[in-house]
């Protein structure tokens, strides 16, 4: 097909929430444009979202031949081109919107757009939101066999901030999350741009998506633009998932600078990371691919994120099959995959983040009732609770096995602990100590990353002769 | 580096490299710096030699001086002025053999034009990226500019306001590009508090202990040698620190604050605050764009002297544009009392038998007289015939009271005032303008205090410039200001032919550019 008639009217792109599927609604308006929620055309063949794109086409009102079933085209766009294209042509423009950016340069060569708009929001914002987007979709690494953490958001934002920096060197329009939500008037100059006198009311691509996301967000938000997902950060209660995406935004001062956030404070700047923007954008830090690699290592500096997926790893060979695994590190329930055979998963947070998620205030050591649980995992949790002694004692007041992980004060020279967030600073000995008195015997894995310990505590009757209070001030 | 006034300089790509350059914005320590990295019989880091300029006498003559008194095997004679075509020809043929025998040898340049040719040709083993808050840059380039007397390169004009905003964005746009080289940042707030910051340098280039003489400052003209070393002696201080703080309030507090607004980029890169989302200038002429390779400001207009600058108001140019229409209407021999003026680049543009005296907030230079201009508390006339506010009147809270203070001169007065009829769209506070008044309220402000004003309303499409002569007061009824009469002016010259004489009794016609 000629380059021409490939020609796309406008390319949404955005990192994920930052209100993309939102535009592509938006810009959507039956009979005169249609906007794509993530199509990846350019991607190998998937039958199921070939069918996606067929479904969201016909509900359009577009008849267009169903996806083949024998012999498809080697890759989505062998599809398009043929069935779908040619019946886009007759709209006043149609388009694409994209969160994942892996690859933009080769889909604009192909489909050249002639308006690109950039989906912004401030990366804190966006980091816990993507948060409850992973844990409500359970959203997993390519082949389905493990869930996504927190290391896999920080990655892919990271890496989406960068490629949205490259992007910029396009002729583009902001769209910031916070003021096409807020101001009726930026939407307008939205549809300005676009050259659409109203914009869509249907949430059609919404509808498309799996049910775990359309009815939480359709339930959410209605059919309306609400104002009701911003302030997301300033809800998050201090915790991992706060601090992951206070790190996130610590780290890409460029985009706050670019799409006009707030910036964080010099000393709190992340600078010199893997994962920093580079002077000149247009070469990306973080390799896309590798970040979709269930176990990769991540960055040479270190990052909580990935530090809590070593010990998820470690801690999943540590746990007996069957086992109901109480798990109290908040943020995902990444180990819901990692869990051997015929175990099950209760997951802990320090707020309500599904309604599968036990809420409870872990940092101040208010750990939820154990139920059915006969394990209990706290990895990556004790580092944040300003009162280890409190948080042992309850721990060990479930009377169960425990695997907790900790950096102690001692493998963790080089790292500044309070710019990570940390409020308990217990060496080794320390740690030992507090475990000891609450009553739990100890078997330890010091450093096995080099500086996280795993240890796994089992019960053992407390020494009468400690008051609760000394116990607590041993701790 | 920025001698290339359409001559290119024919160099081969020898590809020699260097062991350090150190670059930089002005007032950033590069001299410092320079210093420091330099050490008799090991290392010499060169300032400003424009290695990809023409033959500049002087400042061979300059460099020579330093060659010498470093103890490089040179002549006692400068070379002659018709033996080399170019500042590198000589460089490479005489000074070069001598620096390959050092252990370190390098540039320093603040005048970043053409830095990837110079790189390219002598490709340095070390980058050293020289900064410091931009606000605190902007003042101390003020003070450079005042008492240097810089001057730009194509007339013998004086450096002034607009030139030190577009040199520093100019330089900001070129430092971000130069990121993109291997280096090592090195903030002037650290560079003299910190010892540990002069240790990482030493490290950083290979020394195992740093300069303590001043010979590259002691090459500087005298203008600025001895005013920096009377200032921190041979001594690295901290007095230049703060400079922005102990700024008083005024356009160049205005001005240093805006450059750092138009600037997040280079704050969040070299680790400084960063403005507030609301404050930062966006989508104006000199802003880094989204590929920071690619400087939107061209350097050889910054040196110019009468560029208007980029599209957006900015008041620095706006100052510029007045400062032109006076110098026009002073006569020669005219005493000009220059209130407010962040720079003497007025002196440069009077005739040779006038005199300028500069008063500002601050003391710039030692001919400045200081007093707290904005607050109405004008300076002694002393001498002067004439008295100028360009630029001044918008930073003053009471304004009725400070023109009061202007008649007290009982001298003829120039002012130029931005009025809201001429820009609406303009955001008066973010400008840091702390009044608004129109055309009309002006108008009988200035008649109020006892001046009998001509306008140029909008001279150049938003700003107006009124020329105020001292009302004799009357007895008897009042008169109409003749504002209009003066502001049609008089019959025009004919081509070639003198101008005929106005007819009316005062035709004091403000002159066009």
């Amino acid at each position: 097909m000629a380059e021409k008639k490939r020609s796309m009217g406008v390319a949404v792109m955005g990192p994920m929430r930052s209100g993309t599927t939102l535009v592509a609604d938006l810009l959507t308006v039956r009979g005169r444009s249609l906007v794509i929620s993530e199509p990846n055309l350019l991607g190998v063949w998937h039958p199921t979202l070939a069918q996606t794109i067929h479904r969201l086409v016909t509900e359009f009102g577009i008849e267009a031949s169903p996806p083949p079933t024998a012999k498809p085209p080697a890759r989505i766009f062998g599809y398009f081109d043929r069935f779908i294209l040619p019946e886009l042509q007759g709209l006043d423009f149609w388009g694409v919107k994209y969160v994942d950016l892996y690859g933009w340069p080769q889909l604009f060569q192909r489909y050249r757009p002639r308006k690109l708009i950039l989906c912004v929001r401030d990366l804190r914002e966006v980091a816990v939101s993507a948060i409850e987007l992973t844990e409500r979709m359970k959203l997993g690494f390519p082949g389905g066999t493990h869930m996504r953490d927190e290391a896999w958001v920080l990655s892919r934002l990271a890496h989406s901030v960068h490629e949205l920096l490259a992007l910029r060197r396009l002729p583009h329009f902001v769209l910031r999350y916070e003021d096409l939500v807020e101001d009726p008037k930026v939407r307008e100059r939205l549809a300005d741009y676009v050259g659409l006198d109203e914009l869509g009311t249907e949430r059609l691509n919404l509808t498309i998506e799996r049910d775990s996301r359309q009815s939480w967000e359709s339930r959410k938000h209605g059919s309306g633009v609400t104002k009701k997902a911003l302030g997301r950060f300033e809800r998050e209660p201090p915790g991992p998932v706060r601090d992951l995406a206070e790190r996130v935004w610590r780290l890409l001062g460029e985009y706050s600078v670019a799409f006009d956030y707030e910036v964080a404070e010099p000393k709190a700047r992340i600078q010199g990371h893997d994962f920093s923007a580079p002077a000149r954008p247009g070469r990306n830090p973080v390799p896309y691919e590798k970040a979709e690699i269930w176990s990769w290592k991540g960055p040479r500096q270190f990052e909580p994120s990935f530090a809590r997926r070593r010990a998820r790893r470690l801690a999943s060979q540590n746990i007996p099959a069957g086992a109901v695994v109480l798990d109290l590190g908040g943020g995902l329930s990444s180990m819901i995959t990692e869990l051997p055979i015929g175990s099950r998963l209760i997951h802990a947070d320090v707020i309500e983040r599904t309604p599968q998620t036990k809420a409870a205030d872990l940092l101040h050591g208010k750990l939820p009732p154990k139920g059915a649980a006969t394990f209990v995992l706290a990895l990556d949790i004790l580092e944040q609770v300003e009162q280890p002694g409190r948080f042992l004692k309850a721990l060990r007041g479930y009377g169960l096995p425990v695997l907790l992980s900790y950096h102690a004060t001692d493998d963790t020279a080089d790292l500044d602990r309070k710019a990570l967030g940390w409020r308990s600073h217990l060496s080794r000995e320390q740690l030992l100590r507090g475990l000891a008195t609450v009553g739990f015997k100890v078997t330890t894995s010091w450093a096995f990353d080099g500086r996280q310990s795993l240890l796994k505590l089992r019960p053992v009757p407390v020494p009468a002769l400690k008051t609760r209070a000394e116990a607590e001030d041993a701790a | 580096m920025s001698e290339e006034k359409g001559v290119p300089v024919k160099i081969p790509n020898r590809g020699t490299p260097m062991g350090v350059a150190v670059m930089g914005l002005m007032r950033t320590g590069t001299t410092l710096v320079c210093d420091l990295l330099t050490v008799r019989g090991r290392s010499l880091v060169i300032s400003e030699p424009n290695l990809m300029g023409l033959w500049d006498p002087p400042l061979q003559l300059k460099l020579h001086r330093l060659y010498r008194e470093f103890g490089l095997d040179l002549p006692a004679l400068p070379p002659r002025p018709s033996e080399y075509r170019s500042n590198i020809e000589y460089f490479d043929q005489v000074v070069l053999p001598q620096l390959k025998s050092l252990e370190l040898w390098g540039v320093k340049c603040v005048d970043l034009f053409g830095w990837q040719r110079l790189l390219r040709v002598y490709p340095p083993k070390r980058l050293v990226l020289c900064v410091r808050d931009l606000r605190a840059v902007t003042i101390s380039a003020l003070e450079l500019v005042n008492r240097m007397g810089l001057v730009f390169p194509d007339s013998k004009r004086m450096r002034d306001e607009a030139w030190v905003f577009a040199r520093i964005a100019y330089t900001v746009q070129e430092l971000m590009a130069l990121r993109a080289v291997p280096h090592l940042v090195l903030r002037y707030e650290d560079l003299v508090a910190e010892p540990a910051a002069r240790d990482r340098l030493a490290a950083y280039c290979g020394l195992d202990r740093l300069g303590e003489e001043r010979l590259n400052l002691t090459i500087e003209r005298e203008t600025r040698s001895s005013w920096e070393l009377a200032k921190h002696g041979n001594e690295i201080t901290r007095k230049a620190l703060d400079r922005y703080d102990e700024e008083p309030e005024g356009p160049m507090r205005t001005m240093a604050e805006r450059i750092w607004r138009m600037f997040p980029e280079y704050s969040l890169a070299f680790g400084y605050d960063v403005p507030a989302p609301k404050l930062r200038i966006r989508r104006h002429d000199f802003c880094v764009g989204p590929d920071p390779g690619i400087n939107p400001i061209k350097y050889k207009e910054t040196d110019v002297w009468n560029w208007r600058g980029p599209k957006q108001l900015e008041p620095v140019f706006g100052r510029r544009r007045a400062r032109m229409i006076v110098a026009l209407n002073l006569k020669p021999g005219a005493v000009l009392l220059d209130l407010g003026c962040g720079t003497a680049a007025m002196r440069k543009m009077l005739s040779k038998a006038s005199s300028h005296l500069p008063a500002d907030v601050a003391a710039r230079a030692p001919l400045f007289v200081v007093s707290d201009i904005y607050r109405g508390e004008l300076p002694p006339g002393g001498e002067a015939t004439h008295v100028a506010a360009l630029g001044v009147l918008e930073y003053v809270e009471d304004l009725p009271a400070f023109l009061q203070a202007l008649r007290g001169y009982n001298l003829p007065v120039f002012v130029s005032y931005y009025a809201t009829d001429d820009t609406p769209d303009v955001e008066r506070a973010a400008l840091g303008w702390k009044n608004a008044y129109r055309r009309n309220e002006l108008m009988r402000m200035f008649i109020a205090a006892g001046f009998q004003p001509a306008p140029k309303w909008a001279f150049d499409g938003l700003q107006s410039l009124f020329r105020l002569i001292p009302r004799q007061v009357m007895a008897g009824k009042r008169r109409r200001p003749r504002a209009k009469i003066i502001l049609q002016g008089g019959p025009r010259a004919a081509a070639g032919k003198p101008a005929p004489k106005p007819k009316g009794k005062s035709k004091k016609e403000l002159e066009p550019v």
